[in-house]
């Protein structure tokens, strides 16, 4: 692109809808690709090709995620149902999906999930296989060596949960990877209130930023002040006035206009949002009562006011908690997956209702994958497991990564069933920012370590993204 | 991990009809209360810094509550030597002299900490097992045992200083829950009781008991850390070897004795290490490996590189010199820890050189005093707590007694004449407001455990006791709020964690402890803690005379005419008309919720 035309696009650009405020960020160069800006100039509806949105969900406690991506050929079934004994999928429960470039097996999905088999079909699903936290590549033997650089806490799920969150299994952070892209493109939202991160599930390391930190709403909308209420009951009215108030008095000293100010600056946020998600029409898209249902509604109704809120990129986190399934797996596992399935697939219409199909990407993070073996009724902390991503852009029907031998011993289990990861979860998140239009440089700061397994500039570290 | 999950709802209002309070004590108004007619209380003109106590001010004369002023005084102290007091203890400790209080509380024994979690834990199994559960099944100890045994120790101790400076000091030498360290409920109890067993000790014991501490070395990375190995390009991890001096000793930039950094020729900060220090610090921390085990399986004595797992977290961590770097390492202005020394020897050799280092004194006063008393103290306070630190009057450096005298008994923490000072002052961090209201209220508990596990507070405001998000604690001492604060070239550590998240998560937080419950753990079958509103029923029924209260056992006299006319608009719009005969409960809630969230509050002048 010549130097002229980048700069009538940019004119161009800056001229329309909800986004224009981008100019203003000194940030421009290093926040947006050139393509991504160059396509916005292009297209009049700009707001829906310039609109970006991840969706994380985390499976919080540590999915036993090799009973949602199962083997199903004949040889591989089979030390799939030795390995895992009583906690083997029967094989004819199994929903099969066919993969786009088979390695030669057969696999398919935990039997609940009857949505993601059919996005999968359709192209709208990928499964990634055998990641996990990982500094450098690590075999076996390394990995038995006591001296290789391992993650730190491995097997503990505040250490590894955190690491999925920060990009960083070298050091103990607190700065998280969604919250260092918020840091460097925050600044293309016209919303100054409301930060581009935004959680369904109240504080997160994953949205920390340097300079930012997310939004938390419920999925009823912004939750703001409790009792603050200047339509509720007398008590309530009192309160509210006495708030209001206290917000609107002038206070010389400076710490306590600092503290007044950063209150009423948010209250007015929540009111803000409340009022944009009021303002927005009905979904024809019916959501289940689950709460992660109504989590995934609320999503979609946020992107719905996104014009209104002055939002051109997003990124949502909600935290499914409770997948720690020392016991009673089996069940407990089904009826979990039952719900990941259903909110997805709801999810999945409402963005295709919204005209969003090719602007959202939701994929899922967990703390660990779970111990192949069985405890008895249970499974324990492990290692490397399967996640999905779920989108248009998702260059989908497709298993990337090499799906492990689920057999005892074999070069890539440490004991107990616990498997070496063979990909690491940055070049997952470093697609993903590849994706959301985060510079290659940036993103090599952003995760130190996944030069150790991808060169970024040749292109996407793993290939399930259109990008 | 278990965690009760609580929703709000309004029928938790309705707890309030029906509850039956024991017999509220007869509350004797004081003289003259609720009769001010709205004079403010404190001005600068009435008080000189020397005699304080003696003089009513005019304002107090006035309104009869002459006395309240050495009250004000003394929650003033209390507010930063404390958790919080309630109005008795204040009276007590305002008839004594303070530095007769902090001594007879450097008296005061340590309670274990480690025994406090211990017995929370064999309570909290018992009451597993009669629930029906199988004793195998029960987790821990873990982090909320560790979070039960400090809170009730917290709510009924008499070491209210010890338990101060150890807060304080968990601030500074950061081992955090949020990692596997959560698991190690003994663990965390251990190094808490290393920083309360220190915290009228010296600090160069201090640093060294931190230094071998396996929790600290787990979470900093020196437990298990081996000597280079150039054929399997292994260095020894340099995590501690940077923290202890970034965070717990010297800081980065060479320090005056008045906190100011010293300048070079060209006006600019001179670094205290570079790179090469750390790596040779680094040599200095390895081979240490587990102390004790467990009884396993696998091995019968401890070895190095042995799961963390497996070490009894209590016991300090052992040396194995094998896998400790003998060489010499240079560390700081020329001096050398010769080679072929014990491991342990280089570890007291290099706690003692940094400890020794002149930028230590004013280091640990600004922290200090940020934490208990306010967040930039002009130099020559800094100055006076330093010089305390290098020598206690008796020529011993490092004497935690003379540094906490030093920095409760300064004329800039006592004297009011500073309360008029626009930078004096600073935001209470929410843990420790929690704590207050904790501590100021009578409690109601049906089984009297007062267990709390804070986790639902440390989500809402993002503090909890040894719960920072990182080693760099909660709030930065150089943290800048934009705005005011930043324009004026101040610093306010704790407005790093108030933000439009937590800022609101901590009201909302008080709204919780006063509609249900103010404390609870994650066990079943067991009884919330609430605050016994009934106690101040008496007084509210004159919301002046609740609003004098309030002001002294929570704004320390500092409560503005605005705010008091705005809550006392509130509580006069609650009568017994409309709300029938809880009218005054109702008012001790709306009153406690206000004071709790307002400015004049939060703000510790």
């Amino acid at each position: 692109m010549s130097k002229k035309n980048k700069h009538i696009s940019r004119r161009k650009f800056l001229g329309q809808a909800s986004c224009a405020a981008i100019g203003t960020s000194t940030l421009f160069s290093s926040l947006i690709n050139l393509k991504a800006l160059n396509a916005a100039a292009i297209d009049n509806s700009m707001l829906s090709s310039n609109y970006k949105a991840m969706v994380c969900l985390l499976l919080g406690g540590g999915n036993d995620s090799f009973n949602m991506l199962i083997p199903r050929g004949t040889s591989e079934y089979g030390q799939y149902a030795i390995t895992r004994s009583n906690l083997a999928i029967p094989q004819n429960d199994i929903l099969p999906i066919s993969a786009l470039n088979p390695d030669g097996q057969l696999y398919g999905v935990h039997p609940s999930m009857t949505n993601m088999q059919s996005l999968f079909s359709g192209g709208n699903l990928a499964f990634i296989t055998n990641i996990g936290t990982l500094i450098e590549p690590t075999s076996k033997a390394q990995f038995q060596s006591g001296v290789h650089p391992l993650p730190l806490g491995l097997f503990s799920h505040s250490d590894q949960t955190q690491q999925w969150m920060t990009g960083r299994p070298h050091e103990r952070s607190a700065i998280g990877w969604g919250g260092r892209i918020a840091d460097l493109v925050q600044s293309m939202n016209t919303n100054e209130n409301i930060s581009l991160n935004i959680s369904l599930s109240g504080t997160n390391v994953f949205q920390q930023g340097n300079g930012t930190i997310e939004y938390t709403i419920s999925s009823e909308g912004a939750l703001g002040i409790l009792g603050y209420e200047p339509d509720g009951w007398i008590y309530d009215q009192l309160r509210t006035e006495a708030l209001d108030n206290m917000m609107g008095a002038a206070y010389q000293d400076i710490y306590k206009k600092t503290y007044v100010n950063t209150i009423k600056n948010s209250q007015l946020a929540t009111i803000e949002f409340n009022e944009a998600i009021e303002n927005t029409s009905d979904l024809a898209t019916e959501f289940s009562p689950s709460e992660l249902s109504q989590q995934f509604r609320m999503v979609a109704k946020t992107m719905q006011a996104r014009e209104d809120l002055g939002f051109c990129r997003q990124i949502f986190f909600i935290n499914f908690d409770g997948w720690d399934h020392h016991d009673e797996l089996t069940l407990a596992q089904e009826a979990m997956l039952t719900e990941v399935d259903n909110a997805l697939g709801e999810f999945n219409n409402a963005m295709t209702e919204l005209g969003l199909q090719n602007d959202v990407t939701t994929f899922t993070v967990s703390d660990f994958g779970r111990t192949l073996t069985s405890n008895g009724n249970g499974t324990d902390h492990a290692w490397g497991g399967n996640v999905l991503v779920m989108g248009g852009d998702v260059n989908g029907g497709d298993i990337y990564g090499q799906y492990p031998s689920l057999e005892l011993n074999n070069p890539l289990e440490v004991g107990g069933g616990v498997l070496i990861p063979t990909l690491s979860a940055d070049q997952y998140f470093s697609e993903l920012g590849q994706w959301f239009g985060v510079s290659n440089s940036d993103l090599n700061t952003i995760f130190p370590n996944v030069a150790n397994f991808s060169d970024l500039d040749s292109g996407a570290p793993i290939g399930f993204m259109n990008i | 991990m278990q965690n009760k999950v609580f929703t709000l709802s309004t029928t938790f209002l309705f707890l309030f009809y029906f509850s039956s309070y024991l017999t509220a004590q007869v509350y004797e108004d004081y003289i003259g209360g609720g009769h001010s007619q709205g004079i403010e209380v404190v001005t600068s003109n009435d008080f000189s810094p020397n005699d304080w106590d003696e003089v009513a001010s005019g304002g107090q004369s006035i309104n009869g509550s002459g006395l309240d002023a050495r009250l004000f005084e003394t929650a003033r102290f209390l507010s930063q030597a404390t958790l919080g007091a309630n109005r008795d203890y204040i009276e007590s400790v305002a008839e004594m002299d303070y530095e007769d209080w902090l001594d007879g509380q450097f008296q005061i024994p340590t309670t274990s900490m480690f025994q406090e979690t211990d017995s929370a834990f064999n309570v909290a199994l018992d009451l597993y097992v009669q629930n029906g559960g199988d004793p195998e099944d029960y987790f821990g100890p873990y982090l909320p045992h560790f979070y039960y045994g400090l809170w009730r120790h917290n709510l009924m101790n008499e070491d209210l200083l010890r338990q101060r400076v150890a807060h304080a000091l968990s601030e500074i030498l950061v081992i955090s829950l949020q990692s596997e360290l959560g698991d190690f409920g003994y663990g965390l109890a251990s190094y808490w009781d290393i920083l309360q067993e220190n915290a009228f000790g010296n600090y160069e014991d201090l640093l060294m008991d931190v230094s071998l501490s396996p929790m600290m070395g787990r979470y900093l990375s020196h437990f298990n850390n081996p000597l280079e190995i150039p054929s399997l390009n292994i260095h020894p991890d340099e995590n501690y070897a940077r923290e202890i001096m970034q965070l717990f000793t010297i800081g980065l930039y060479e320090l005056n004795i008045d906190g100011s950094q010293v300048l070079d020729m060209n006006d600019q900060a001179i670094p205290t290490y570079d790179n090469d220090d750390i790596k040779e610090f680094a040599q200095v921390f390895t081979g240490l490996g587990p102390g004790e085990i467990m009884e396993n399986p696998w091995v019968s004595d401890p070895i190095f590189g042995l799961d963390f797992y497996l070490t009894i977290k209590s016991e300090p961590m052992a040396m194995y010199e094998e896998w400790h770097d003998q060489s010499s390492k240079q560390l700081l202005n020329g001096y050398v820890i010769p080679a072929g020394q014990d491991g342990l020897n280089d570890i007291q050799d290099a706690v003692n050189h940094l400890f020794n280092h002149p930028n230590v004194g004013p280091f640990l006063a600004l922290r200090l005093i940020q934490n208990m008393v306010k967040s930039n103290p002009s130099p020559g306070y800094i100055e006076r707590v330093a010089l305390a630190f290098n020598d206690n009057g008796n020529g011993v450096r490092g004497d935690m007694k003379a540094v906490i005298k030093a920095v409760l008994l300064d004329e800039e923490a006592r004297s009011c004449v500073w309360l008029n000072e626009a930078y004096h002052g600073k935001l209470r961090a929410p843990i420790y407001r929690y704590y207050q209201l904790a501590r100021a209220n009578e409690l109601e508990s049906d089984d009297e455990l007062y267990w709390n596990v804070g986790y639902d507070f440390l989500l809402l405001t993002e503090q909890a006791p040894l719960a920072a998000s990182s080693v760099f604690n909660f709030y930065s001492p150089d943290f800048q709020p934009n705005g005011d604060i930043a324009s004026a070239d101040l610093v306010a550590p704790e407005f790093q964690i108030h933000n439009s998240r937590t800022s609101i998560g901590f009201m909302n937080s008080i709204y919780v402890n006063n509609n249900w419950a103010l404390l609870w753990d994650w066990e079943g079958g067991t009884d919330d803690t609430r605050i016994n509103f009934s106690v101040l029923e008496p007084i509210a029924r004159d919301p002046e005379a609740l609003l004098n209260h309030m002001d002294v056992v929570y704004t320390n006299g500092q409560l503005t005419e605005e705010t008091r006319t705005i809550i006392k608009e509130a509580l006069e719009g609650i009568q017994q008309n409309n709300f029938g005969n809880q009218y005054t409960t109702f008012r001790v809630r709306m009153a406690l919720y206000l004071i709790m969230v307002s400015p004049d509050y939060a703000i510790l002048k």
